[in-house]
């Protein structure tokens, strides 16, 4: 479903439904890699404190935030997934 | 006994904040993205952790190392190229106890703008004769006194003259005065609300006045040509007309003037807003204005016998390095517009020149991830509270605590209780040692003075 979005190990993001071009943090790139993979959004917390080294509690308000954010600025949007996309 | 197995250790990744940011195509950007890092985890070899803990956040640090130092660069430079000169420190810059008794014990006079910094003056133990009593109002009781403990007087405009003037009748004897001038020296803004204007012969006729009433010497000149002064050769320019004004009044009256005021403005390494590059690259080195000023004076035609003392009232640039405020990150917010906030506990209330300068925000602690531009505000429930309205941070927590600098000048004198109270304040020493030279304020420090009346009590 995020087949627009082409992401690079190094954190470049190209929208090809935009043609708008991004950054993201090493974690920013973790979680949109889970997303473009095709992992439910409820799993982002339990996979971030698998792979870093963060607190469970502040990695859910992170990506919350972080999955808002995306959604602002148009990079997912609601009808990318059947499902809301939220943590 | 045997020994069990350990559990795997299951090393992850250190953490940053999941973050993306939005390339801004087309804008011109010829140094490219931002990759440098810094961070500040120490202030003269004390740990920024350590001062919070022990003192609290925020918190005003002051260097004496620095503050010693600054004061040794400028009067080299100017005593190297010049026989005679005398600073004397802008009390009104800082005027912590602490800070100006480091500049008196390194041999500064002081120049004070009210009876309020004269008494603090006293109160260091300046004598009056090494008090420059400066500004547009010195009300008179004040004046009597400053006059009777020797203090030189830096007379602004002509109802002071005549005010002055009675006073010495009154005692009976001939007082010596500085006239205050004000000039076109090449700048904007021009400043000539100080004093009396030099280039349409006000100044000079003001030196005759004074002379033919026969109760006033003319002792000294003096001009503040203006703030944060980044072109040298304003300098050389206002020096120049303060010494054919000297000469002028020597021809006149007979009367050879024995100081030479050039007053305040030197820059420091801080930056403006709007400033293209930073400060600290921008600043001209303290050198050249000392050769600006120093070499109009030796061009001027003095005799040797009677080169005047050149005085400088050096604030600024003498006490703003020394200074930094450490403060904690309270929240991180995105604002509807995308932006990224970081709101720290010290607001405008005491980074009042927030107002003109980018301080430098320095994470005391690099956290590592990727710096994305943000605003830093402060904690007051004001729109206008901000600290930093636009800098790469690195990501960071409540509670890390960031160091702006450099925050010496006018920060301290200028902060209020402005919802919050003020904070401590510590000096470093030489040997390292920390001191408290002001604790953090308490509800009767600002409630104190008021009365209520009598109806109003329960």
């Amino acid at each position: 479903m995020l087949d627009h979005l082409a992401l690079s190990e190094s954190g470049f993001l190209f929208d090809a439904r935009t043609g708008l071009t991004y950054t993201l943090s090493r974690t920013g790139t973790f979680l949109l890699r889970s997303l473009i993979d095709g992992a439910d959004a409820e799993t982002l917390p339990e996979r971030l404190v698998a792979s870093y080294d963060v607190e469970p509690l502040v990695a859910r308000r992170d990506i919350e935030q972080f999955l808002f954010r995306l959604s602002d600025i148009g990079v997912l949007r609601k009808d990318d997934s059947d499902e809301e996309v939220t943590a | 006994m045997s020994r069990l197995p350990k559990d795997p250790v299951v090393t992850r990744l250190p953490y940053e904040p999941p973050t993306i940011i939005a390339h801004k195509n087309g804008l011109a950007n010829k140094f490219g993205g931002q990759s440098a890092r810094r961070s500040l985890p120490r202030i003269e070899g004390v740990p920024v952790a350590e001062l919070v803990e022990r003192f609290g956040s925020p918190l005003f640090v002051f260097s004496e190392h620095t503050l010693r130092r600054t004061y040794r660069e400028v009067h080299r430079a100017f005593s190297l190229r010049y026989p005679k000169v005398q600073l004397a420190w802008s009390y009104k810059t800082n005027y912590l106890d602490a800070v100006c008794r480091v500049f008196h014990d390194e041999g500064a006079w002081a120049e004070v703008v009210s009876e309020v910094e004269y008494d603090m003056a006293r109160r260091n133990g300046v004598p009056g004769s090494q008090i420059l009593f400066n500004g547009p109002y010195k009300p008179e009781p004040a004046l009597r006194v400053a006059i009777e403990e020797g203090a030189h007087i830096h007379i602004d405009h002509h109802d002071e003259l005549y005010t002055v003037e009675k006073i010495a009748k009154e005692l009976g004897r001939k007082l010596p005065v500085t006239l205050r001038i004000n000039m076109d020296t090449g700048i904007q803004p021009r400043w000539d609300r100080f004093g009396f204007n030099f280039d349409n012969g006000e100044a000079l006729t003001a030196i005759r006045r004074l002379h033919t009433g026969g109760h006033l010497v003319l002792e000294g000149l003096h001009a503040h040509i203006g703030t944060f002064m980044l072109d040298p050769q304003a300098y050389a320019r206002g020096t120049a007309k303060l010494a054919e004004l000297a000469l002028a009044a020597k021809r006149d009256t007979g009367v050879a003037v024995k100081t030479i005021d050039l007053g305040g403005g030197l820059p420091s390494r801080a930056t403006l807003h709007g400033q293209y590059g930073p400060g600290a690259d921008s600043k001209p080195p303290v050198d050249d204005y000392a050769e600006a000023i120093t070499g109009a004076l030796l061009a001027a035609g003095f005799p040797q016998d009677e080169l005047p003392t050149l005085l400088l009232e050096s604030g600024r640039a003498l006490v703003d390095e020394a200074g930094f405020m450490i403060a904690s990150v309270v929240a991180n917010k995105r604002l509807a517009n995308g932006t990224r906030a970081v709101i720290v506990d010290a607001g405008v209330n005491v980074l009042f020149t927030s107002f003109w300068y980018r301080h430098d925000v320095l994470p005391a602690e690099d956290h590592g991830g990727m710096l994305e531009e943000a605003v830093v505000y402060g904690p007051l429930c004001m729109n206008i509270d901000v600290v930093r309205p636009s800098v790469l941070l690195p990501p960071l927590e409540a509670g890390d605590a960031v160091v702006f600098r450099p925050v010496g000048a006018y920060n301290v004198t200028q902060s209020m209780q402005f919802i919050r109270l003020r904070p401590a304040i510590v000096m470093i020493g030489e040997n390292k040692q920390v001191d408290l030279i002001r604790r953090s304020e308490h509800l009767d420090d600002l409630k104190g003075p008021e009365l209520l009346p009598e109806r109003l009590r329960p």
